[in-house]
């Protein structure tokens, strides 16, 4: 198990050496002299070709390559030409959001959608049934921007001074500090080294940095902010959980082992959980990991209509603002976080399903 | 003779489709002896598998059961709880398929599947249900048993796999095994074993089978008592010998005449004209009318108007057919089964 698990990921290096690939090309593809994209148009010759020396850009293109390789490698992706700070440092900044903010809609859509397919293949072509699924056809159909706006209008506007009313935008209310880790702990450390940049990528996970230094208040603040953004990443991955689960669970009450099971004597609702489940489970595992882009593209719209300072929403303004490395740079981390959420559905599917299994 | 231990009292089964509503199992009665083997062979699409699985309960959707009884030794199946059905299935009456690569849970192990049986029926913990699964797995023939215990089904073959279903349906004795065209997925030589398997189990347990097939060499190595389905009825019940020797239903000849026998030299064999009739669409008066060709040189109306009951023609012999039908003064021992 252990040596597939390795060799799988070993088999990710070349999907992720095609990447580098494809985004070194991105940037020596864009049209237009480098030069003149970042530093204006009325540069000189000469600050031209300084700047292509310091690029290393008068070099051959595999050598270009190469210095990229390294520089991935080391974690810098250079730095953003709108705000002269390095790409990494932005990323440090701004992913741990988008990524608690799509873990916790992929919790909800994952318990949610098995839960509701589940509920509606039970009670398969009953009024139960249809009603649920036509929900789900809506959740599905249904604009995400347009879902942020009417639950930030609901919940953070028109249920005003309720107790149902939440912070409809933002990451935690004004006047509340979430106080990194490493500071309340009183940890020492040099600015710029690895570790240092590590616990402050860390901390930026608000809910967990809250977690684990017991400050409740920033905790629960940090949560109520996320709930609307959630729900609203969530549903259409939900709906499109839901629909998988029940298909497959209905697929699957009706295939040979499952009449076996009941001719065995096992109870109706120990079928359902013994015997139908984990194999109803295999096909939404795959649909999990293709829902990681529905994710990902509604977190980007996501961010944009509840004003969360993430990736998703500097990516998008990086692209029409043609900030290069940050596009190039988010795109590798982007694809890389597609790479290793596919090999872990793979693995999981190793896991569930001992036909795959290497023996 | 023994007891009766099980017997099904005018079962019937209808699928409701689009077509209209399909009478798959119409008002089948058959009686089962403790310890005796009944076959049901007919057509495929007969309503042979339909027939199982409504004595057990299992009629997929969108078949439902809509009358009869199945007394297990005088209990009425149907009319228990789905709590009390569960505590009968796989404990006094079990069930085995046709094609056992996909009746194994393919996400469990093969020991787990069989130690479940003991778990539900005999409350043994994991430890002592893992024994007996051993025990057992050795009982029907498959050799490291330990081993076999951690395969999951997609490691064995056809043959293997049947064994353990048998084993399964076995694990608590029951009194009443029906096995579904237990080896026709099977090729020949391992349909010979689990055929053995079953006997030598019957004979230790005592249980009863009832066994469907449409080979009719099967039925004379097997059989003590045959019911032959047509279009969801019985068309003729007599125990093996009385069938083979003096079949009385023209359906019946027919189907003899469309098997090779050994000995006899056969140019070419019967086939039987025309096809089974749609359960949409049954034709009026007896169903197997149209394509009886007794019936066209008989000259007898009744065939294509009366639909014909199961009546006695000799000791233990029915028959569903107005050309042997006793006369009218014998008629009133009728539907009286064994
Ligand atoms: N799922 C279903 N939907 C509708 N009708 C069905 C369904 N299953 C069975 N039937 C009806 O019941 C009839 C009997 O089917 P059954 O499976 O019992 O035949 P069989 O005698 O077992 O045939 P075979 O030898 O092919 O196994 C079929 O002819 C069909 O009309
Ligand atoms: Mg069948």
């Amino acid at each position: 198990m252990l040596g597939y698990a390795i060799k799988r990921l070993l088999s990710a290096i070349p999907v992720l050496f095609g990447i580098l690939v494809v985004t070194f090309s991105l940037a020596r593809l864009i049209p237009g002299d480098p030069c003149k994209a970042m530093l204006g148009d009325k540069v000189s010759e000469a600050t031209c070709a300084e700047f292509a020396r310091n690029f290393g850009l008068d070099q051959p293109i595999w050598v270009q390559f190469f210095y990229y390789l390294r520089d991935v490698a080391q974690g810098n992706f250079g730095n953003s030409i709108r705000f002269s700070r390095p790409v990494s440092q932005i990323i440090i900044e701004r992913l741990p959001m988008t990524i608690e903010l799509a873990f916790l809609a992929l919790i909800v859509a994952t318990i949610c959608g098995i839960a509701i397919g589940i509920f509606a293949a039970r009670r398969h072509n009953t009024a139960g049934d249809v009603g649920t699924m036509a929900i789900a056809n809506v959740g599905i159909a249904m604009p995400v921007f347009w879902l942020g706006l009417m639950m930030a209008y609901v919940f953070g506007v028109a249920l005003k001074g309720t107790p149902l009313w939440l912070p409809p935008s933002g990451r935690l209310t004004a006047g509340l500090v979430s106080v990194p880790f490493y500071d309340v702990w009183g940890w020492q450390m040099a600015k710029g080294t690895f570790g240092a940049q590590f616990a402050e990528f860390i901390s930026n996970f608000y809910i967990f940095n809250a977690l684990i230094t017991f400050n409740w208040a920033v905790f629960n603040d940090a949560i109520r902010h996320m709930i609307l953004p959630a729900l609203t990443v969530a549903t259409i991955p939900m709906a499109v959980i839901a629909r998988m689960t029940r298909s497959s669970l209905l697929d699957v009450l009706g295939r040979d082992y499952v009449r076996t099971a009941r001719a065995k004597g096992v109870p109706d609702n120990k079928v359902v959980q013994r015997h139908a489940l984990g194999n109803a489970m295999l096909p939404v595992v795959t649909i999990l990991g293709l829902q990681m882009g529905a994710l990902l593209s509604g977190a980007v719209l996501t961010e944009t209509v509840f004003g969360l300072a993430g990736v998703g929403r500097m990516l998008v303004e990086a692209i029409f603002a043609r900030d290069y490395p940050i596009v190039q740079g988010f795109t590798v981390l982007i694809a890389t976080i597609y790479v290793v959420v596919n090999l872990i559905v793979d693995l999981s599917y190793t896991y569930l399903d001992p036909r795959v299994r290497p023996q | 003779m023994s007891e009766p231990i099980l017997q099904i009292r005018n079962l019937s089964t209808v699928f409701s489709t689009r077509a209209g509503d399909a009478l798959a199992v119409d008002a089948v009665t058959l009686d089962l002896n403790a310890g005796e083997t009944l076959c049901i062979v007919g057509e495929s699409g007969c309503g042979k598998s339909i027939t199982a699985l409504s004595v057990a309960g299992l009629v997929p959707y969108p078949g439902k059961v809509v009358g009869g009884e199945v007394l297990l030794t005088g209990a009425d199946l149907r009319k228990m709880t789905p709590a009390e059905t569960a505590k009968v299935r796989g404990n006094r009456l079990s069930m085995i398929f046709q094609d056992p690569s996909s009746a194994l849970n393919p996400v469990h192990t093969v020991g787990k599947q069989i130690a479940e049986v003991y778990r539900l029926h005999k409350g043994m913990d994991a430890k002592q249900a893992e024994a007996a699964a051993v025990e057992l797995l050795g009982a029907v023939g498959i050799p490291d048993p330990q081993r076999r215990m951690k395969a999951y089904p997609h490691e064995m073959s056809g043959g293997m796999a049947q064994r353990i279903m048998i084993a399964m349906a076995l694990a608590c004795q029951p009194e009443v095994l029906i096995a579904d065209e237990p080896t026709t997925a099977l090729d020949v030589t391992i349909q010979a074993q689990i055929l053995e398997l079953m006997r030598q189990l019957q004979k230790d347990f005592g249980t009863a089978i009832i066994l469907i097939t449409h080979d009719l060499g099967v039925v004379a190595e097997m059989a003590d008592h045959v019911a032959v389905m047509y279009a969801g009825q019985i068309v003729e019940y007599a125990d093996v010998r009385t069938l083979f020797k003096s079949p009385k239903h023209p359906y019946t000849q027919a189907l003899l005449r469309s098997v090779p026998s050994m000995g006899a030299s056969q140019d070419m064999l019967e086939v039987i004209e025309g096809r089974v009739p749609q359960l949409t669409n049954l034709p009026e008066g007896c169903l197997f009318a149209p394509r009886c060709a007794v019936r066209r040189t008989a000259d007898e109306s009744r065939c294509t108007t009366i639909t014909p009951d199961l009546l006695r023609v000799g000791p233990g012999h029915h028959c569903r057919c107005w050309l042997t039908a006793p006369s009218a003064d014998e008629s009133s021992r009728e539907v009286e089964l064994v």
